[in-house]
């Protein structure tokens, strides 16, 4: 059967957000969204209130009914055109899992399982480990004390490649068994076996009856093999679960899902996979910020890294959020001046009063700064994890920028400047935009539809917010320093054709508009001092051709890394200086 | 144009009552035993219901002392899970050299055995009793079979926004007479075991002064930041009614503490919602009265004309105001945001501002 229309409803830690796809004019597309608080605060919490009240904001933008009398959602859609056919629901409201970790040694396999946790909603209290990382080795007795303190809902064992040696995860094993059973039936964790292929059966003997145990494939099968996978899906899995039990109100939203909840952090990974297939070369990039949670997804050549860092966002995990990265690499960001009580008590009232959204601009660039260094430190995070993408993360082709923090502005110049200052990509690149907050509704649609969804996905839901170009430098260059120059020829639908010279200086941002309409090329490079253009050291091709977008071509000469200034007075110029470039302080953009 | 039915908007809540039926329940986290009956009259300290939680363990190794490997170790358990033990009783032995010499394992505490495997046995050793209390006095509404009861009573109900401690109670005295900051010279020795009340923010001289003379509680509309450190060091809890920087108290909830001047009032701290937020403390101040009042306002408010509201964000945060009306379009703020606002009309002024929906809280009277 096609699909006419589906609904898709992301329950957020602050908004709970609801998107409306249908078949328009033989074509699979976004028609609307809404959103209302996620009430899950106070003694009347509820998740499925915050999910009425979003629908009954989309029934009257759209024009469609989605509730009957009585509150429940219609499905399947109606000949008169109320209701929907399909309803999906993605989740990033619940508590994050309380997870524990064990392996044989920090790099082999507990490394796999830090990043199959990494990407999950998953909290890692504690990683048991038979070889600690001085080298010396663990008692049972420590694991069994440390399981028993961190009471996790989750305990993921993983160790030895198939067929190697089994004793020390055998031990783990029977540690973790030991632990659980201090609790009662009814809260013990979940046990997941993910090492070793020849202990299955005797993992299943030592859980018993007792313990509730899910044997998985290996992570790492053979030396050099990683699998995470499994172990992903089953975190994704007891997730969903645990918040359908704790969260009044899920369970019917569940129902109205006929089952079919995802992890919001899923989602996003299914577009950043079907975006990658479009740039194999260079993969893609999504970023996420939103209330208590920040997700990095990086596609590239078939594989997935992926991160969400959770108490970092701009709802209720600012105030953790600031705690941690402190008050001078938020206000290096600021153009103006602010005590670190000013900040703080900023910090905590958006904590405690997380639906608020700034009013001026000057809190504004603080929240601008948070979403900076949230980026930051989730982008370290997978650095961490995965370093191999040190080489090539900064040449990522195209960037989502996605998530609250870049929902319903209207002045994307400081939103490009917030995702360049903190993702700092190299070469030519786009800057995508959702500022509906549709990837999660879109990731949902992937995953029930993937015919549907391509359709969605191909009439671009999202914005070209800019394309880049971004130039590493050798060596550091002076303020106002020509770097490169090239021409910018553009054609029109009636033919005509418009050339300009563009400049490149050392510490400026250009911004150079590009119609939407028409053909547009970069020629004529000229490189003036040693700079790569990703395409090696003062390389560059004879044409690009490059598409229009929402603020054009965005040049940004100030190198990589980025250095802002040390004078704290010299830095907030910087600052002020940037935001005029990308418009942010002169009204225009 | 097409005809749209008109945009509905939840912000949060908080209630004032200078008068009111007030239900509150106090549970368990953790099923034990109900001890009061429904229609029982509590006091605060009342224990309302109790429960056992484990607290310790004890790993003891059998493999070892019996000189077997770990899989065999567990066959030599005298006890099985479930049983109880004492300290130094025989938990696991193993004749060895042909019977004449016996291998023993003790138990190194009292408690219960819970699990063996691995080698290992493991013990509880100790429960510490839950108990919840009813933390104001009231009449028990309803019972919830092992977990605890609803209270009822009729008083004043404030809620605030920050605690720096939990559930305390005392008798009120206001201190300042409107919105001035609570200093130090405003607190004299009579404010000794009392719940001090300032009308506006807290001064760290306050602090000390109220340390030396050692107030059960403060509770103040706001207080620096910077100030949270010390707050931590302090004997007693600070409440706040408003939030963080210089905010004067609300002038309504400044009216129901100087009516209830001298009254007990009894600060509540309810438990976390379900995504780990923490909940807002409460004030109660119980007013016996002839005539059960009207319930607390409960559920859901629409944002609507004629609510009264405080404004939560910069350039008027801290205000109050009414609402004048919805405005029929989002509209584009200084920050660059294009979100649905609301007219206000300031407290005191004729100054009408737009204000995002959500950056207002109702105060229900």
């Amino acid at each position: 059967m096609t699909l006419k229309s589906l609904l898709a409803i992301d329950v957020g830690s602050v908004q709970t957000r609801a998107m409306l796809f249908a078949r328009v004019e033989d074509r699979f597309r976004f028609v609307a969204a809404a959103s209302a608080p996620t009430s899950l605060r106070g003694p009347d919490a509820d998740a499925l209130l915050g999910a009425i009240r979003a629908l009954e904001h989309l029934s009257a933008i759209s024009g469609r009914p989605l509730l009957d009398p009585r509150g429940i959602l219609i499905a399947p859609e109606l000949s008169t055109g109320a209701g929907v056919d399909v309803c999906m629901v993605t989740l990033s409201a619940a508590p994050p899992l309380q997870v524990v970790l064990g392996g044989i040694a920090p790099e082999w396999s507990l490394a796999s399982l830090h990043r199959a946790a990494a990407g999950t909603y998953a909290r890692v209290l504690k990683t048991l480990s038979v070889i600690s990382p001085d080298g010396s080795r663990r008692t049972e007795d420590e694991w069994l004390y440390a399981l028993v303190a961190a009471e996790p809902d989750v305990v993921v064992i993983a160790g030895g490649v198939d067929g190697g040696s089994t004793r020390p995860v055998a031990a783990l094993l029977e540690a973790a068994v030991l632990a659980a059973q201090l609790r009662p039936e009814g809260e013990r964790p979940l046990l997941l076996f993910a090492g070793n292929a020849l202990l299955r059966e005797e993992a299943v003997a030592i859980a018993g009856r007792q313990i509730p145990l899910r044997v998985l494939e290996n992570v790492c099968p053979r030396s050099g093999l990683e699998r995470i996978g499994p172990v992903v899906e089953e975190l994704d899995q007891r997730y969903v679960e645990q918040a359908v039990i704790r969260l009044p109100g899920l369970s019917a939203l569940q129902g109205w899902a006929r089952g079919e909840l995802l992890p919001t952090a899923r989602a996003l990974s299914h577009v950043a996979r079907y975006l990658s297939l479009e740039t194999p070369e260079r993969g893609a990039l999504v970023v996420d910020v939103g209330g208590r949670h920040t997700v990095l997804v990086a596609a590239y050549g078939g594989m997935l890294a992926q991160v969400v860092q959770s108490d970092s966002g701009i709802g209720p995990g600012i105030l953790t959020l600031y705690q941690r990265r402190g008050y001078e690499r938020i206000a290096r960001w600021l153009p103006q001046e602010i005590s670190p009580e000013a900040l703080e008590t900023l910090m905590r009232t958006k904590a405690m009063r997380p639906l608020s959204v700034p009013q001026t601009p000057e809190e504004m660039w603080i929240e601008l700064a948070l979403v900076r260094e949230a980026l930051s430190e989730a982008w370290e995070h997978l650095h961490v994890l995965w370093p191999e993408l040190g080489r090539t993360i900064r040449f990522f082709e195209p960037i989502l920028l996605s998530g609250g923090a870049f929902a319903a502005h209207t002045r994307p110049g400081p939103l490009a400047l917030a995702a360049l200052d903190a993702l700092q990509p190299i070469g030519l690149t786009t800057l995508l935009w959702d500022p509906v907050g549709l990837l999660p509704g879109l990731g949902a649609l992937a995953a029930i539809d993937p015919q549907s969804a391509v359709e969605a996905i191909t009439g671009r839901p999202w914005i070209l917010l800019a394309t880049v170009l971004a130039p590493a430098l050798e060596s550091p260059v002076a303020p106002d320093e020509l770097l490169f120059t090239f021409e910018v020829h553009h054609r029109g639908p009636d033919g005509l054709e418009s050339v300009y010279e563009i400049e490149a200086r050392g510490g400026h941002l250009e911004v150079v508009p590009i119609p939407e309409v028409g053909e547009t090329e970069l020629r004529q490079f000229r490189i003036r001092r040693p700079v790569d253009l990703g395409w090696g050291p003062r390389r560059a091709p004879r044409r690009i051709r490059i598409p229009g977008g929402l603020l054009g071509l965005i040049v940004d000469g100030r190198g990589r890394p980025l250095r802002l200034a040390e004078d704290p007075e010299a830095r907030r110029e910087q600052n002020q200086r940037w935001l005029w470039d990308v418009g942010a302080l002169g009204g225009a953009l | 144009m097409m005809w749209r039915e008109p945009l509905r908007f939840y912000p949060a809540a908080v209630k004032l009552a200078a008068l009111a039926t007030i239900r509150r329940e106090r549970r368990l986290p953790l099923p034990g035993k109900v001890l009061v009956r429904r229609g029982e009259a509590v006091q605060a300290t009342t224990v309302l219901a109790t429960a056992e939680q484990p607290t310790g363990v004890a790993i003891v190794d059998l493999a070892c002392p019996l000189r077997v490997s770990s899989d065999r170790a567990i066959a030599y358990l005298r006890r099985k899970p479930g049983a109880p033990v004492r300290a130094q009783e025989v938990l696991a032995a193993r004749r060895t050299l042909l019977g004449l010499r016996i291998l023993r394992v003790r138990s190194p505490v009292d408690g219960e055995i819970v699990a063996a495997g691995g080698g290992r046995v493991l013990i509880r050793t100790g429960a510490r009793t839950l108990e919840v209390r009813a933390g104001f006095p009231g009449v028990v509404a309803e019972v919830i079979p092992q977990y605890g009861v609803v209270l009822e009573t009729t008083g004043a109900l404030i809620q605030a926004i920050w605690s720096s401690g939990t559930d305390f109670s005392g008798v009120l005295r206001v201190v300042t007479t409107g919105a001035e900051p609570l200093r130090a010279r405003v607190l004299d020795p009579m404010v000794q075991g009392t719940v001090v009340v300032g009308g506006g923010w807290i001064e760290p001289s306050a602090l000390e002064q109220a340390e030396r003379l050692q107030v059960r509680g403060m509770i103040a509309g706001s207080i620096e930041a910077s100030l949270l450190p010390r707050l931590q060091e302090l004997s007693f809890p600070v409440i706040l009614t408003e939030g963080f920087g210089r905010l004067p108290m609300h002038p309504g909830i400044f009216r129901i503490f100087s009516l209830y001047q001298g009254r007990e009032a009894f600060i509540l701290h309810p438990p976390a919602s379900p995504d780990g937020t923490p909940g807002r403390p409460e004030i109660v101040i119980p007013v016996p009265t002839e005539n059960p009042p009207p319930p607390e306002p409960v559920g859901e408010v629409v944002l609507q004309p004629g609510l009264q509201v405080r404004l939560l964000r910069e350039p008027d945060r801290g205000r109050t105001g009414t609402i004048l009306r919805i405005l029929s379009d989002p509209q584009i703020l200084e920050s660059g945001l294009r979100v649905w606002c609301a007219e206000i009309r300031l407290d005191g002024e004729e100054r009408r501002v737009r204000v995002p929906v959500y950056n207002v809280e109702v105060l229900r009277v």
